[in-house]
């Protein structure tokens, strides 16, 4: 950008990367590193959740639902213990023996296994079995995790659904390769316990990250506005995969281990293998926690941490004076002064809905601080002072008091930073609803930039009486009318001054 | 013209995000500033670039030129660096001038 001149000073700019993108790679870093990447020639976890899709995807949604509900009737019916010889052949036999005793070996992978039969005739697929899968990539959002939560909820349906798929499709055709694949992937305890890994990584850390990322409008009134909170929302996420090991946010995971070591002559080697993959997975994605989120605590971009709620801002403000000691907080700070019995303060944060621990919190940030050089401009030591004083409340909007300037110098240079890009891809979707009655760019573009300001949500802002559409045709006609009428006064003036 | 006009006097903020829809690609550029009380989002293009660092900085420089009065002018400077994503600040101050002139003593060649 600088040969093209398009930067300013150096001083005056700040750049950081996409939250959620940060926390989307530690979940990369850790699966690519600790099991390897996916691919067509590739034997793993990850291979295991495509294959699911791609199995999905080779066979019609009927053919596909119907092999579902008859294996999903399968499991809730199966009994290990009983198999229904009935008339069948010797072969036939032999062959149903050799399938149960595959899925009596799945069987005993996990003891959560879901074994729902399922409604043909339900409206809402939400959450079983019959639910279509979007494709698992490292790169997306949540869709792996959700492969791999779904992939354990119904492991034994996949299961028979495998063999089903086999049973019917030519071995020349697509669905009864992808099915073979995956049947034998299925049945190495190995992958099994690797994406139960990675489901309970992203239940036990990314789900509840990215819910309060897309979900958080504290302040800033905007979804992915939120810098301001960026400091302790690392905080949050460095305590959660520091404490990912133990507790019950793995348990699933240490089962499937000790069901996988069960019975096994070198039982006390595989488990400690199993958990020195689990510390390189943790650590990978610590690894990377801390390459991407420490922009949020440089100099440049921990002011924006002077508007977050009062005593976590205090704390702040304290670190970047480099004060000696952590800030003092009035009882109706909302702070639980827990010094004495456990040896913290705890605020209960609105914004992050979660507790903060303001004695590691101090500690964090001042280690951050020490890790990095560069000092912060006169502007923000004077506001940080001033906050210590209590002479004034960065969290809040009210511009009009004697603090108004300093209030709108720090709000106008933090607070509008994004700390996410998902509201970007919006832009995007209008485009692709515009391009597809094949109009020509230019035209997309323009119509995406008049979508993006045009108000379409539903919201009875302009008369609480009326209708929602009406109101939203209202709010529209006064958007446009609002756009236009500059134009038409400029339009004036020109011809005026001809 | 009229986003040009709006963000005059403002600290504005850039988020870029390239993405591929269907085969459709686009780099992203949404702007964001701080109006009273809230934060203020506004796409300023979708038009396509190139995959490189290069590519992707002239891509943003042809959107952010039909904010000011004349193309290269020094009125709009971005803040930037490069990655697979990025946001970026740019500080509009300097545009108030030439803004200004536009409104009170329009041209319409400039138009």
């Amino acid at each position: 950008m600088e040969p093209l001149g398009l930067c300013a000073p150096e001083d005056e700019h700040v750049i950081m990367a996409c939250g959620i993108h940060c926390v989307q790679i530690e979940l990369k870093n850790a699966v690519t590193n600790a099991f390897g990447e996916g691919g067509l020639d590739k034997v793993n976890a990850l291979q295991m959740l495509h294959s699911m899709h791609r199995l999905q995807e080779s066979v019609t949604r009927d053919e596909w639902q119907h092999i579902l509900n008859l294996s999903s009737e399968f499991a809730f019916n199966c009994n290990p213990e009983n198999i229904d010889g009935g008339e069948l052949t010797p072969a036939q036999r032999r062959n149903r023996e050799s399938f149960h005793n595959k899925h009596n070996h799945v069987l005993a992978f996990h003891c959560k296994f879901k074994k729902e039969q399922v409604d043909p005739s339900a409206t809402k697929l939400k959450g079983t079995v019959l639910s279509k899968l979007q494709q698992p990539t490292l790169a997306r959002w949540w869709t792996v995790g959700a492969a791999a939560s779904f992939f354990f909820d119904h492991c034994l349906v996949i299961f028979h659904a495998c063999q089903t798929a086999i049973d019917v499709f030519d071995s020349v055709q697509t669905p009864n390769d992808i099915a073979s694949d995956l049947f034998a992937m299925m049945i190495d305890v190995e992958n099994f316990v690797n994406m139960v890994l990675i489901r309970c990584f992203n239940k036990a850390h990314i789900n509840q990250h990215f819910d309060w990322m897309q979900s958080c409008e504290d302040l800033t009134q905007e979804l992915g506005c939120q810098a301001h909170n960026m400091a302790i929302r690392f905080f949050l996420t460095d305590r959660d995969i520091r404490g990912i090991m133990w507790g019950r946010s793995t348990e699933d995971c240490h089962k499937a281990v000790k069901s996988a070591c069960k019975g096994r002559e070198d039982g006390v080697t595989e488990h400690t293998r199993h958990f020195t993959k689990l510390n390189i997975f943790v650590n990978e994605a610590r690894d990377l926690l801390h390459k991407h989120f420490p922009q949020w605590t440089s100099p440049k971009l921990m002011p924006a941490a002077l508007s977050s709620e009062g005593p976590t801002a205090c704390v702040v403000a304290a670190a970047t004076l480099k004060r000696h000691v952590m800030p003092t907080f009035a009882a109706d700070e909302g702070v639980a002064d827990l010094m004495h019995a456990a040896g913290k303060m705890e605020f209960c944060s609105e914004a992050h809905k979660a507790a903060v621990n303001l004695t590691a919190f101090d500690a964090f940030i001042r280690r951050q601080l020490d890790s990095v050089d560069g000092n912060c401009s006169p502007a923000v030591i004077a506001a940080a002072e001033r906050l210590c004083a209590g002479n004034v409340n960065l969290h809040e909007t009210n511009h009009a008091d004697d603090n108004g300037a300093l209030l709108w110098s720090m709000h106008s240079t933090c607070l509008p930073v994004p700390s996410i890009l998902q509201f970007v891809e919006s832009g995007v979707k209008e485009a692709k609803h515009v391009s597809a009655t094949d109009r020509s760019e230019a035209i997309q573009k323009c119509l995406a930039v008049v979508g993006s300001c045009t108000p379409l949500g539903k919201a009875k802002s302009i008369n609480p009486k009326l209708s929602f559409n009406v109101n939203r045709i209202l709010a529209v006609l006064r958007s446009s009318e609002m756009h236009a009428s500059p134009h038409v006064q400029w339009s004036n003036n020109q011809e005026c001054t001809q | 013209m009229w986003l040009g006009h709006e963000l005059r006097n403002s600290k504005i903020h850039m988020a870029c995000d390239k993405g591929d829809k269907k085969g459709i690609s686009h780099l992203v550029k949404c702007l964001v500033r701080w109006v009273p009380r809230r934060a203020e989002k506004r796409l300023l293009d979708i038009d396509a670039a190139g995959d490189t660092s290069k590519e992707c900085a002239a891509g943003i420089k042809a959107p952010m030129n039909t904010l000011k009065l004349n193309d290269d002018d020094n009125t709009h400077l971005l803040f930037v660096g490069w990655g697979l994503t990025v946001v970026v600040v740019a500080l509009l101050n300097h545009c108030a001038n030439t803004w200004s002139r536009l409104v009170s003593a329009p041209q319409k060649t400039s138009m």
